[in-house]
């Protein structure tokens, strides 16, 4: 009977195209699915972060600074479902010995969450004006993941952050692309003394520690340039640095191609020259670019963290995960709000899927090995 | 031949293994190995003949297992021998028979050397490890060796490293390598495939010398049937698994009886084929994979002379033809076919 | 043999050379130079300073010549010894850094060869058992090492410090030791704090060459040499320690001089945050502050202890890799 099986799946995969062969193997990674899946929510996240959150990034609740995390229930204290899930009303009272504020569980009151609720008003992509929100509170207010020093909700704050850091990486990544197409391109084109200048270059830079280098160009911007002037600088200088892996891969690819014998077997069957780039040499190149572009993405993210996180990168009022951990820096505050540490959760998913989904992604684009 | 065997395979079958499922690569292989003389196992690619060589040391690896069978290794020719495949894979006992009784050379010299250290030192480290001798002793004993095989200046040789010699000197060391224990059978997978033409020749000499020097059994695979004729005194065709005909080498080449071997034998360019103007006639159809393996005798679908409701239903039962002549096939031609060597 | 010694080391001389160029651009980068931010300090507090002042403190300290000449000059000093003055600290760079720099160099050794220590044993572990439980936890830790960023990864140990000892687990030495001077006592103390730097630094380095080591291995165990040893007769250890261990060590070997740079990489920022009495903290405050004659001195020294390390890798795989050393014979 197995063999049965076994034999379609052999008949099945002689006729199968380049693309359905690289779907095959890479369905079998799961580890590579659940990359793929999470990379999509993050994307959902980056595309409606405001509709997704309840709060806007800066807005303060007063009422509820430095609060803990709200858990959401489904049961209250006397074990009654309800189909509506609701978080516990927290009042303020003053300590008795500090004479501080602290906010407290109420749990005789319930807060009830709405879905698709009227909240802050917010404009979509900075186009459009609405004010619904997929969750929150009519009355009270709901903080999942606790508040910060000022009383700004941290799960909404992630939500921004996430659209941050994930676009940094991107263009990051774009920038460390073409300029690892244009380098690689040339040298590998090129040959001879160009190439041996560009594949020098490329090992003097690996030779440099990075973080350091980084660090000392960020910190090297000028103090007064705003919020957005940082951005688009702290993303060419990660790119900068980047793109040097990308450029020693475009090389070796395309010197491997040119010498290869299905190209030379495609060129001896009397193919077109515009036949063999986009039949021949185009796929199993393209498949070797995402696999490189998706396993770039986590070192640009982790970089552009630690910049922003010894506050040398972006800063307020953009937010990414690093401005974010930012504020975890000394112990106190950690030991005071060990929700400030969340947004370092995000970047390890982030950075996880991404490499899951490379690894997948390496497998799946040589599914003629073995 | 009334001596006892050396080796002796009885219904040897060896399977992949696939999750729980068993996929036959080789089936009841019976071959009888005699002291001094040597038996070339012949098949195309892929039809068994390494995973068989592999099995007799038990080097084969995870996925293919032993499901059946008997390797009865008789080395002193005592009359109790072992059963090497009732031994476990990585134990004690199999240690001892691996280059000291039953030693091995493979299809590629150029990687069956470690680059990292000397062709001395890997040849040493066997004799050291079998042979109890110090480290001079077993020096002096490998550069004997190297001298043996061939190699020139066998004193400097010693302490070169496997990059800076040739293919063909890799091989005559690792034959040296092979030899040093003085093994009672010496197993050759394909020993000169990977060589030019010059070399094998080569090659084939230096084992012909060997072998007729150390008296050692050889068990010889091979797909060059030229290669049999030069060196074999017994030959055993195997085709998908099977060992389909064995016999002396004068019987297989002069009066093969099985369609396949016939059809080998058909296959090989020979001189005066020119002149002839005779065109090489190739097998028709291929070997199926090993999924899909036909019903009945193998080589049936193949078989020009396969028999509807006979052989494509039963696998065809050993006849005896000779003392040293069986095949397994249900047609029976008796009448000695003609010469097939020149 | 030698001649490739030499021309290793003279390409570290160049490297070098180059790396002093970029240390010398970025200390001229920021806007402005010191007599700037000399004379805005010294406005705010009330005093007024003449523009002949300034131009006359500009050629004193030779900021007013062209940038090559201030480069060699810098370079001659270099040389001499004398890395520049620190504004910040208000003392010469060198002395800045004598104290600091040793415990960098300690901290950047003992994490390599923690890296080493555990990875070279757990990637040999994983490659033999391939699809074990023990592989399928290695791989999932090797994973999460490389996804955690350090800084992130030393916060939470400081925190679980907290929650556990309730006490702080940064710095290199209990209180008694910070200021004693160097004694057995204090280095003991000093072994007995370092396990959480070196732990939060090598982790990833460990999972990156663990990784590395157990596909180099997979590729090994399956060669032609490994089987033909096996059947000669070796036993499984011997066989796979002399032969496919010492040919999977070649490329972790090789990448000894980029380990390195990754640790050093990721030093001043772990240095942060545990407060390191190295030169981590140093740095940063260097660069927050635009002290960029510590900051470039300090790139200087970060990429010199890079290269020694490629350099040394080099020098390693020449003895071990006969075909590096030799060279083929066609």
């Amino acid at each position: 009977m197995i063999f049965k099986k076994k034999k379609n799946e052999i008949r099945r995969m002689d006729l199968a195209s380049y693309w359905q062969l690289v779907w095959w193997r890479f369905r079998r990674h799961r580890m590579a699915l659940i990359g793929g899946i999470l990379l999509g929510m993050f994307l959902l996240i980056t595309l409606f972060c405001e509709f997704l959150s309840p709060y806007g990034p800066h807005s303060r609740n007063t009422k509820y600074t430095q609060g803990s995390l709200m858990g959401i229930h489904f049961f209250d204290e006397d074990f009654n479902f309800h189909l509506r899930p609701f978080v516990y009303a927290r009042v303020n009272k003053r300590d008795p010995v500090t004479f501080r504020l602290k906010a407290e569980v109420d749990t005789s009151r319930q807060w009830p969450i709405q879905f698709f609720v009227e909240g802050e008003p917010y404009k979509l992509w900075g186009l459009f004006e609405a004010r619904i929100r997929l969750f929150g509170t009519e009355e009270g207010f709901v903080h999942l993941f606790g508040t910060d020093q000022l009383g700004r909700d941290v799960f909404s704050r992630i939500l921004y952050a996430t659209r941050t850091s994930l676009s940094v990486g991107a263009i990051g990544v774009f920038f460390a692309f073409v300029l690892g197409l244009i380098m690689g391109g040339i040298a590998g084109y090129m040959g001879g003394t160009v190439d041996e200048f560009i594949m020098r270059l490329i090992e003097f830079i690996r030779s440099i520690p990075t973080l350091p280098l980084w660090l000392a160009l960020a910190a090297a911007l000028p103090r007064e340039w705003s919020a957005l002037k940082v951005y688009i600088a702290v993303t060419v200088i990660l790119a900068c640095i980047g793109w040097t892996n990308l450029a020693r891969r475009v090389r070796s690819r395309l010197l491997s191609l040119r010498t290869e014998e299905f190209i030379l077997a495609a060129r001896l069957s009397g193919c077109s020259g515009s036949r063999i780039i986009s039949r021949h040499m185009l796929p199993s190149f393209l498949s070797y670019l995402i696999v490189d572009l998706t396993i770039s993405f986590p070192y640009i993210i982790l970089a552009e963290t630690s910049l922003s996180f010894l506050g040398l990168g972006l800063r307020e009022p953009i937010i990414s995960w690093g401005v974010l951990l930012f504020s975890a820096q000394n112990v106190r505050s950690i030991v005071h709000m060990p929700w400030l540490l969340l947004p370092s959760l995000f970047v390890v998913a982030a950075v996880l899927a991404f490499n899951f989904l490379g690894d997948g992604l390496r497998d799946a684009a040589d599914p003629f090995a073995k | 031949m009334n001596v006892k065997p050396i080796l002796s395979l009885k219904e040897l079958s060896v399977s992949l293994k696939i999750d729980d499922n068993y996929v036959s690569v080789t089936e009841d292989v019976n071959l009888d190995i005699h002291p001094g003389r040597v038996m070339a196992l012949v098949g195309e690619s892929g039809c068994g003949k390494s995973v068989t060589a592999s099995a007799l040391l038990r080097l084969l690896p995870k996925e293919l297992v032993i499901v059946n069978g008997e390797i009865l290794f008789d080395a002193q020719n005592s009359g109790t021998p072992i059963d090497i495949a009732s031994l476990s894979p990585k134990g004690r006992e199999i240690r001892n028979i691996r280059g000291n009784e039953i030693a091995m050379i493979f299809q590629e010299p150029m990687s069956s050397f470690s680059p990292l250290h000397t062709i001395g030192n890997q040849i040493e480290e066997v004799i050291r490890l079998h042979k109890n001798s110090s480290t001079n002793d077993a020096r002096s004993i490998v550069v004997g060796l190297l001298k043996k095989v061939g190699i020139g200046n066998p004193e400097k040789a010693v302490d070169r490293y496997p990059h800076t010699f040739s293919g063909g000197m890799r091989q005559r060391a690792m034959i040296a390598r092979a030899l040093s224990c003085d093994p009672a059978l010496l197993i050759a997978d394909e020993p000169t495939t990977a060589l030019d033409v010059t070399i094998q020749a080569q090659i084939l000499n230096v084992m012909k010398e060997m072998q007729s020097e150390y008296g050692t059994a050889i068990l010889f695979i091979t797909h060059n049937l030229g290669v049999v004729a030069q060196m074999a005194h017994d030959v055993a065709i195997m085709y998908m698994g099977r060992i389909i005909e064995r016999g002396s080498v004068t019987e297989i080449m002069k009066n093969p009886q099985h369609p396949y071997t016939i059809n080998l034998l058909r296959a090989v360019p020979r001189l005066g084929d020119l002149e002839a103007q005779k065109r090489l006639e190739p097998i028709k159809g291929s070997v199926p994979s090993l999924f899909e393996r036909p019903d009945g005798c193998a080589f049936s679908p193949r078989c020009e002379k396969s028999m509807t409701g006979q052989c494509d239903r039963q696998i065809p039962p050993q006849r005896q033809l000779s003392e040293t002549h069986f095949v397994s096939c249900f047609w029976n031609s008796q009448k000695p076919t003609e010469d097939y060597v020149s | 043999m030698l001649h490739l010694l030499l021309r290793r080391i003279a390409a570290s001389i160049v490297t070098l050379t180059l790396i002093s160029v970029v240390a010398f651009f970025l200390i001229e980068l920021p806007p402005g130079d010191f007599v700037d931010s000399y004379v805005s300090k010294k406005t705010q507090g009330g005093d007024i300073i003449t523009q002949e002042e300034i131009s006359e403190m500009r050629s004193r300290l030779g900021l007013d010549r062209p940038v090559y000449v201030r480069y060699f000059k810098w370079v001659g000093n270099l040389v001499r010894g004398d890395f520049g003055f620190s504004w910040e600290y208000r003392r010469p760079v060198s002395d800045v850094l004598a104290e600091r720099l040793p415990l960098t160099f300690i901290l950047a050794f003992t994490t390599l060869i923690f890296t080493y220590m555990i990875a070279v044993p757990m990637g040999i572990f994983s490659a033999v058992r391939q699809y074990s439980l023990g592989d399928h936890a290695i791989t999932i830790l090797g994973y999460v090492g490389l996804a955690l960023p350090q800084f992130v990864f030393a916060l939470i140990l400081m925190y679980l410090g907290h929650l556990w000892f309730g006490a702080s687990v940064g710095g290199l030495f209990s209180p008694e030791f910070e200021d004693a001077p160097w004694s057995v006592a204090k280095g003991l103390d000093m072994l007995a704090h370092i396990w959480i730097p070196v732990i939060v630094l090598g982790t990833a380095g460990t999972a990156f060459q663990l990784r590395t080591m157990r596909a180099v291995l997979l590729d090994e165990l399956n060669k032609m040499y490994v089987i033909a040893a096996r059947a000669s007769g070796l036993s499984e250890f011997r066989l796979l320690m002399k032969y496919p261990v010492r040919m999977a060590l070649n490329p972790i070997i090789a990448t000894l001089g980029w380990e390195l740079s990754h640790i050093i990489s990721g030093a001043p920022i772990v240095g942060l945050v545990l407060s390191l009495p190295d030169t981590g903290p140093l740095f940063i405050n260097s660069l927050l502050n635009q002290d960029m004659y510590l900051a470039g001195t300090m790139i200087l020294i970060y990429c010199a202890l890079v290269v020694i390390g490629t350099f040394l890798s080099d020098i390693l795989l020449m003895i071990m890799d006969p075909r590096i050393r030799i060279g083929g014979v066609s």
